[in-house]
């Protein structure tokens, strides 16, 4: 168990000391020479340990049941409209296309920025679609929205957006630039 | 903001890791939602300040973020990077993600 007789030594080295480290308060304990047991290590770490937690409250150990209650604390929510005008990057990605017969392998991404975060994903969809083979469509799609300030400067800003639909076979990209997106009224993603 | 991917873990691991990220001084904000998939779960973490992509690349790797996500991230060209899809159609089934928590620290 720790003695409060030991406290002293760390005291007096914290107080001197303004930044020190674990190690060093180690160092400080094993340098009185009365860790004379058969793990004196293990002793000096127990007794470190119980400075700090007495001392500090960040080091603070808590019991099993106040770390069962901070869990099921509930949480703060923050509520309200979302802020405005911060820019947001809406990207669709295929995952596979396909023809009326079988499957093919074309990759397609599109994205636009804008400074709302409305639900764009027809919008991109359609952009994307005029642009391919007419015998192709998408099969399998995934559309992302996360905030990025790079739309502030990217010429790609609503109506606006960079398509690419590349040949991953082949290894050829058969359209590279920008279209143009109409607003298709979505209901919020 | 820092965006990870945790696949196939209990809530009981997500919350363990959720501790830890609110733990760190980098963490303002942590929104949870349920992926599109329902195969796991994607965090929406604000930053306190700005990170570049090194230090993105370092939070997600100590926050446990899908490794398999990092190395393709790292590979990917700049257009998109970083993607945690909010919305999926397959089989002309959509999926949306599901928002779980909001956690301001």
């Amino acid at each position: 168990m720790f003695n409060a007789k030991y406290d002293n030594p760390l005291d007096d080295f914290t107080r001197n000391n303004l930044a020190f480290s674990r190690t060093d308060l180690e160092n400080v304990l094993s340098g009185l020479g009365i860790y004379t047991g058969k793990t004196p290590t293990r002793s000096i770490n127990r007794d470190v340990i119980k400075y700090l937690r007495k001392n500090y409250p960040e080091f603070e150990k808590l019991t099993t049941k106040e770390v069962k209650e901070t869990k099921d604390k509930p949480v703060k929510k923050t509520g309200g409209a979302p802020p405005t005008g911060l820019w947001y990057k809406k990207l669709l990605k295929t995952g596979t296309t396909k023809t009326t017969k079988w499957e093919t392998s074309t990759k397609v991404e599109i994205f636009t920025y804008e400074q709302n975060d409305e639900c764009r994903y027809l919008s991109l969809m359609e952009a994307a679609l005029k642009e391919m083979d007419y015998t192709e469509e998408i099969a399998e799609t995934g559309y992302s929205s996360s905030r990025d300030s790079a739309g502030e400067f990217s010429p790609y800003q609503f109506e606006s957006a960079f398509l690419k639909i590349e040949s991953v076979k082949g290894g050829y990209t058969s359209f590279e630039g920008a279209v143009t997106l109409e607003d298709t009224n979505e209901t919020p993603c | 903001m820092l965006k990870l991917d945790y696949d196939y873990i209990a809530y009981s691991e997500l919350m363990k890791r959720v501790e830890f990220i609110r733990a760190d001084p980098i963490c303002k904000t942590i929104d949870i939602r349920q992926s599109p998939s329902c195969n796991g779960y994607h965090l929406y973490i604000e930053t306190t300040r700005e990170l570049n992509w090194n230090q993105t690349i370092e939070y997600r790797k100590l926050f446990k973020d899908d490794g398999q996500r990092i190395v393709l991230d790292l590979l990917k060209t700049e257009n998109c990077k970083d993607v945690l899809f909010s919305l999926r159609v397959h089989k002309g089934i959509v999926t949306k993600e599901i928002k779980m928590l909001k956690i301001s620290v």
